[in-house]
C-alpha cells in the first residue's frame, strides 16, 4: 500500500495523466478507510462523474470506472467499484473509496440498516438490495436516506 | 495500515478513551490477520464483549460494535467482526475483521465449508447462511464446529 509520506497530492487530487500505477490501494491511518487508484471511463453518465456518486468497472480494461449503470461500457450492478471522493472528468484519474464510513446518494428510499447496491435505474445512486442481489451488496446503511446517506463499505477491497 | 510497532499497548488492552482513530485498522503481518479499533455499544449483553463472540453494528455510532444481536441497539444482521479478548461496554479495543478468527458460539451446527453469518437467536454467536442471509456472510468454516467453537475465516469485513 501507498504510505502517507507517498502521496503527491491530496487524495482529491485528480489529473489528465496518471500520478501512480492504476489500481494503487491507499490506506489512511487516520481513518480506517482504503482508496484505490482508478481512471474514469471515456464515455460516463455524466461528462464529470460527481462526488459522492458509486462507480462500477468499465469495459475499458483494469481499474476504469463508470457511473453509468445501465448502458454504455460500464459493467453495472453486479461489478461495483467504489464511491467517488472527488469530481472526476471522463478520461481522469484519482482515487475512490473501498473501504470504510462512506457519504453516497441513495434513490430516497434506504432505511437505517439495510443492505445497498449499486442503483440499476439511478446512474450513480445506491438502492436498498432486493432479493436476489445478495452478490452486489457493498455495503450497510447506517442512517435513513435523505438522499444522502453514510454507508459502511465492504467486499470491494 | 497501523502495524503492530504502532501501538503502545498489547493488541488486547482496552480503555475507556481512544488510543487511535475509531475504525482504524491494523495488519498483524506475523499472524496475517486484520483488526479494527472499535468502542463496544452502551449496552452489551453481559455488560461486555468476550474473546470470540461475534459482533454486529449498533445504532449508537460508526464503529460501535455490540454482542446483542436481536434486542437492544445492535444491528444483529450487519456483521462487524469477532472480539479477540474482553471489552466492557463503553470502552474501546480491537476486534478482529481479517483472516483466521477463533469463533466460541456457534449454535453446534456449523460444518467445514459452510458460510456463516451472525445468529439473530443468540447473542454473540454465529450459524450457517441460509437463503436469503447471502448478504450477511462474513466468513467461511475451516473445520466443523467442536462444542460451540470453530475457527472461521474472515472476509468481507473491511
Amino acid at each position: 500500500m501507498i504510505l502517507d509520506q507517498g502521496l503527491l497530492y491530496p487524495l482529491t487530487h485528480v489529473s489528465s495523466s496518471a500520478l501512480y500505477d492504476l489500481g494503487q490501494v491507499y490506506h489512511d491511518n487516520t481513518t480506517g478507510r482504503i482508496y484505490r487508484y482508478v481512471k474514469a471511463a471515456a464515455a460516463c453518465a455524466t461528462d464529470v462523474i460527481t462526488l459522492l456518486h458509486a462507480v462500477c468497472w468499465d469495459e475499458g480494461g483494469e481499474w476504469i470506472v463508470n457511473n453509468d449503470f445501465a448502458a454504455g461500457t460500464g459493467l453495472g450492478v453486479t461489478a461495483p467499484a467504489g464511491v467517488i471522493i472527488a469530481a472526476l472528468p471522463e478520461g481522469y484519474y484519482g482515487w475512490i473509496q473501498q473501504s470504510g464510513l462512506a457519504y453516497c446518494i441513495g434513490d430516497g428510499s434506504i432505511a437505517k440498516g439495510e443492505a445497498v447496491v449499486l442503483d440499476s435505474a439511478n446512474d450513480g445512486q445506491l438502492d436498498t438490495m432486493g432479493d436476489g442481489e445478495e452478490e452486489q451488496v457493498i455495503g450497510a446503511a447506517i442512517e435513513d436516506d435523505a438522499p444522502n446517506v453514510h454507508v459502511i463499505l465492504r467486499g470491494l477491497y | 495500515m497501523l502495524q503492530l510497532s504502532d501501538l503502545t499497548q498489547p493488541l488486547t488492552y482496552y480503555g475507556a478513551t481512544t488510543l487511535h482513530v475509531l475504525g482504524s485498522l491494523l495488519y498483524d503481518e506475523e499472524a496475517a490477520k486484520v483488526y479494527r479499533y472499535c468502542r463496544v455499544a452502551a449496552a452489551a449483553t453481559n455488560n461486555a464483549l468476550a474473546a470470540g463472540e461475534c459482533t454486529c453494528a449498533d445504532t449508537g455510532g460508526i464503529y460501535y460494535v455490540n454482542n446483542d444481536m436481536a434486542g437492544g441497539t445492535g444491528l444483529g444482521t450487519i456483521p462487524m467482526g469477532v472480539a479477540i479478548s474482553a471489552i466492557p461496554e463503553n470502552y474501546y479495543g480491537w476486534i478482529q475483521v481479517g483472516g483466521i478468527a477463533a469463533v466460541t458460539i456457534t449454535d453446534a451446527g456449523v460444518a467445514a465449508g459452510d458460510f456463516i453469518v451472525n445468529n439473530t437467536g443468540e447473542d454473540g454467536g454465529c450459524d450457517t447462511m441460509a437463503d436469503g442471509e447471502e448478504e450477511q456472510v462474513f466468513g467461511i468454516v475451516v473445520a466443523d464446529d467442536v462444542g460451540d467453537a470453530a475457527d472461521v475465516l474472515l472476509r468481507g469485513l473491511y
